[in-house]
């Protein structure tokens, strides 16, 4: 991996809750299947941190795991060195590569009131948050992620993509570090479908509701 | 971006170890599995050799180490606990075998999680004992861990342990130092003592009978020379990449009147607790043992002479008796301290349990904290 050479502090921020936050730790849980990517997308996104100038630790937790079974990684991002370890249990961002994992795991207590949702689900927030009152207040994302990657790579494989809309939302990791960090990441898979991830990353991004606005606000300042 | 598990192999490839002795199936580590590749691949110059248990993986390291060469392997749990015997066969010859052990709660019941039982039940082999607190560490360690051991004034093997999971399956940012420089500081194992050369025959781990305690008093001296070689390499290590090392790492201490003793990569959480309460104006601090053996006594005086309550936690348990550190250093200190159990089979502890040690310092008890 090549060293970071760039330190870019205006990507040191995070759009939570409609506002742009100063990044101080900030920290991501992931849910998933065996074999959708959970733990390939807590590396891509430390890797691209990391090549972001930015700390970042990244890890799975696996029991005895297998194709199917629930995942779940982590991402801790910070500006500083960073000193907490160990699972988290208050993530400023949950992110749920398949929506089943809710009926057999309880995903949704104990989150921060300022917690951003992502699921990758064909259907909407609102659906969410009716069923799911503990998250009615809170931002909730939805992205068809394996609609967008059966059409893009031809795979159910959603991460990447989830990835791209993730960035769409929160400005988390630049472009250019994601992209690098894919290719780390992805390495030992053929070159055209790591392009094809992106690709297909990339229309998840611009898929963020009010994405033209924001970006256009974010240019203003 | 690099695991513990990542680390500790590439600390034991830019040593330059020669041969890997390795049983590699549960609960081995990616560690081996990492070497292996590189092996493979022709990165790494090594001989990979499964063997059939630990118990001969130790053999071979004391065997391999006892033909001259520079040896390095890794182990977990049970694994370590396999090798028992053969460890003490490896400190008795004074090989400078340098091993990394993942610690992991011992069985039964079955647990992945980190816990220090495993590495503890070592204490008394005669092996030098690191605890580290991060990958970075990690690596530097293995690497540092040569020269330590290899001393002629040591002369005794190394275990450098990292915790299960919280190391082991976590990346972090790791530099990993040049080869040129490493080959500097760390030049090929030339070895004086212990070495089976057809042309110079020797015998080694004989009979003996009254010459026994000589033996032991022998390999206790190198323990205490250990000292100011681990402090010594230490320095060089310092000089070379700027990051500091030694058998114990203070933190915020110079007016600490609460202070909490810990090993391992606990300790960072640990930190962030300090930090949080010295925002809020407590006088509180953290002093982390990097070496449990030798038992880094001078350096636990020297930090806390001044400090008027000491908690002391321990990942472990020996029942019966209560937390192994905690009674290391009550006889260190000859003082009271608060012994806290905590984090037994990786446990979740995390800033707010530490929060809570802190106001229950002051009372000489064993505490479990759930």
């Amino acid at each position: 991996m090549e060293l970071c050479t760039r330190v870019d502090q205006s990507q040191a921020r995070l759009l939570l809750s409609g506002e742009w936050w100063d990044l101080s730790m900030l920290e991501i849980t992931i849910h998933g299947r065996g074999g959708q990517g959970v733990v390939v997308t807590s590396r891509i996104l430390g890797t691209a941190a990391l090549y972001d100038c930015m700390y970042a630790q990244d890890f799975p937790l696996y029991g005895a795991a297998r194709r199917g079974a629930p995942v779940m990684a982590f991402v801790r991002i910070d500006d500083r060195p960073i000193l907490l370890r160990g699972y988290i249990t208050k993530p400023n961002i949950l992110m749920l590569l398949d929506e089943s994992i809710m009926e057999v795991k309880d995903v949704f207590s104990d989150l921060p009131a300022d917690c951003t949702i992502i699921i990758n689900t064909t259907r909407s927030a609102g659906y969410f948050k009716d069923e799911h009152p503990e998250i009615k207040d809170m931002r909730v994302f939805c992205v068809d992620g394996t609609g967008i990657a059966l059409e893009y790579l031809n795979k159910p494989i959603p991460n990447v993509v989830i990835i791209g809309f993730l960035i769409g939302i929160t400005h988390l990791i630049t472009i250019d570090a994601f992209k690098k960090a894919v290719k780390d990441e992805l390495g030992r898979y053929p070159e055209d479908l790591i392009d094809k991830n992106i690709v297909g990353a990339l229309k998840a991004c611009e898929l963020v509701p009010g994405r033209e606005q924001r970006r256009q606000r974010d240019e203003d300042r | 971006m690099i695991t513990g598990n990542g680390a500790a192999a590439w600390g034991a490839r830019l040593a330059r170890s020669e041969i890997v002795p390795n049983f590699p199936i549960t609960p081995q580590t990616a560690i081996i599995e990492v070497i292996s590749s590189w092996i493979a691949s022709g990165e790494m110059n090594a001989d990979f050799l499964p063997m059939e248990s630990e118990h001969s993986v130790q053999s071979a390291l004391a065997a391999a180490s006892s033909a001259g060469t520079r040896v390095f392997s890794a182990t977990s749990s049970q694994g370590l606990l396999l090798m028992t015997e053969m460890m003490f066969v490896t400190s008795g010859l004074r090989l400078p075998v340098v091993m990394v052990n993942v610690s992991r709660a011992l069985s039964a019941p079955i647990t992945l999680w980190s816990d220090h039982n495993d590495v503890l039940a070592q204490r008394d082999s005669g092996w030098l004992q690191i605890f580290c607190s991060n990958n970075q560490e990690v690596l530097d360690s293995v690497v540092m861990g040569y020269k330590i051991a290899e001393n002629s004034d040591v002369l005794l093997p190394m275990m450098i342990n990292l915790d299960g999971f919280i190391l082991s399956a976590t990346r972090e940012p790791v530099e990993i130092p040049d080869q040129d420089e490493i080959d500097d500081f760390l030049p090929a194992y030339n070895p004086k003592h212990t070495i089976l050369d057809p042309k110079e025959p020797m015998s080694v781990g004989g009979v003996v009978f009254d010459e026994y305690m000589y033996f032991r008093s022998q390999q206790r001296m190198a323990m205490c020379n250990s000292k100011d070689i681990i402090t010594d390499v230490c320095a060089e290590w310092e000089k070379m990449t700027d990051r500091r090392y030694g058998l114990v790492e203070p933190y915020c201490l110079e007016d600490s009147e609460r202070v909490l003793v810990i090993c391992g990569s606990e300790s960072a959480i640990l930190k962030y607790t300090v930090d949080k309460l010295r925002a809020d104006g407590e006088k509180v601090g953290m002093l982390r043992l990097r070496t449990v053996r030798p038992f880094p006594c001078e350096g636990i005086v020297d930090a806390l002479s001044d400090v008027e309550e000491i908690g002391v936690i321990d990942q472990d348990i020996s029942p019966g008796s209560g937390g192994i550190i905690a009674t290391e250093m009550k006889a260190c200190l000859g003082r009271d301290v608060t012994s806290f159990i905590a984090g037994l089979g990786g446990r979740r502890i995390g800033a707010e349990k530490y929060e809570q040690m802190f106001k229950r310092l002051g009372r000489d008890v064993e505490e479990w904290i759930f």
